[in-house]
């Protein structure tokens, strides 16, 4: 009744490849920019 | 009660900027660039990181129209390691749709098919900052601006009631989405977390991964009685003995504190159960 799970290692190593390549890409940075300022549109005024 | 614990605790980490409430001002220090994992908007004036459904749609949206292996990756390896565990221990919005449903004796069965609402949310999310552009050739998180009722309770309601060059900004859109937080919060108090169930497009990602996540729920079948105790317990409707990680499964693991046998486990390894429902052996 049981199988061996290769599916889920396998997308959270490619899950944490791809945020690291983001970050190198400097996309943490741009999450910055927009996490620090008030984004009216998220507080339904923009 | 343990798990109570962990989702207020994670609650207020989340948003532990507290001067931030007080004075109406966001935080801006550098955490601001670490996603959580969860729906948390990063314009509440608590919120120390970044909301990932937001910041996608943010970065989406812009000229260049990015799609953030940042934001996409975590999310992936967040969902591949626990699925919707997420969702059930330490979503605030999640936490407080659970603290609701607890005033009210009469709890009401949320019709399944509203829980497939959440997968078009989920794929309008995504693609429409790509797609829906101006004339100028800009985007918007239109999710943010259109239904995020976590958005609206963190930050909309409270910069509203302090600031006043934005409170006199107020318009339909602004009453729009307070009638849809309105909804969803008296709902909750009825039906167990309609919002993560409905509308949450990252509860619809997240629920991609349910049945391959690195932890998942194990019937152990040698164990397991039939006895119900479990589907009984379950606040979802579900029943865990049958198939223990559909997509509907938050992961609050209540299934497993009611086992009288301890035939539930949450748990990784090297094997995973088979998706094969439980059959009765003669």
């Amino acid at each position: 009744m049981f199988q061996k799970n290769r599916i889920g290692p396998a997308l959270l190593a490619g899950g944490v490849i791809l945020a690291l390549l983001g970050v190198f890409r400097g996309e943490a940075e741009a999450v910055f920019e927009k996490a620090a300022s008030l984004c009216l549109q998220c507080i339904g005024i923009g | 009660m343990r798990r109570r614990l962990v989702q207020a605790v994670s609650t207020f980490i989340a948003n532990a900027n507290l001067p931030g409430f007080i004075e109406g001002r966001l935080y801006q220090g550098r955490l601001k660039s670490v996603c959580v994992p969860f729906l948390n908007c990063y314009s509440c004036p608590g919120a120390l990181g970044a909301c990932p459904v937001g910041s996608f749609q943010s970065l989406a949206a812009g000229f260049s129209r990015s799609v953030s292996l940042y934001v996409f990756g975590f999310l992936t390896a967040v969902g591949a390691a626990g699925g919707r565990f997420v969702c059930g221990w330490l979503c605030p919005f999640g936490f407080l749709q659970e603290l609701l449903h607890r005033l009210s004796p009469r709890r009401l069965a949320l019709p399944r098919f509203l829980e497939l609402l959440k997968y078009p949310v989920l794929v309008l999310t995504v693609l429409l900052p790509f797609f829906w552009r101006d004339a100028v050739g800009l985007a918007e998180p239109y999710y943010c601006k259109y239904i995020c009722p976590a958005g609206t309770l963190e930050a909309g309601l409270p910069l509203v009631g302090q600031r006043a060059e934005l409170a006199a900004l107020i318009g339909p859109l602004f009453w729009f989405k307070v009638s849809i937080l309105a909804v969803l919060t008296t709902a909750a108090v009825f039906v167990w977390r309609p919002f993560c169930r409905t509308l949450c497009p990252l509860g619809a990602f997240y629920s991609l991964f349910n049945r391959v996540s690195l932890w998942q729920l194990r019937v152990d079948r040698s164990r397991c009685t039939s006895c119900g105790a479990c589907a009984r317990r379950c606040p979802a409707g579900l029943d865990p003995y049958r198939d223990p990680n559909p997509a509907a499964c938050v992961r609050c693991l209540e299934c497993t504190q009611v086992c009288p046998t301890e035939a539930l486990t949450f748990g990784t390894g090297a094997k995973t159960p088979a998706f094969t429902p439980f059959t009765k052996e003669a």
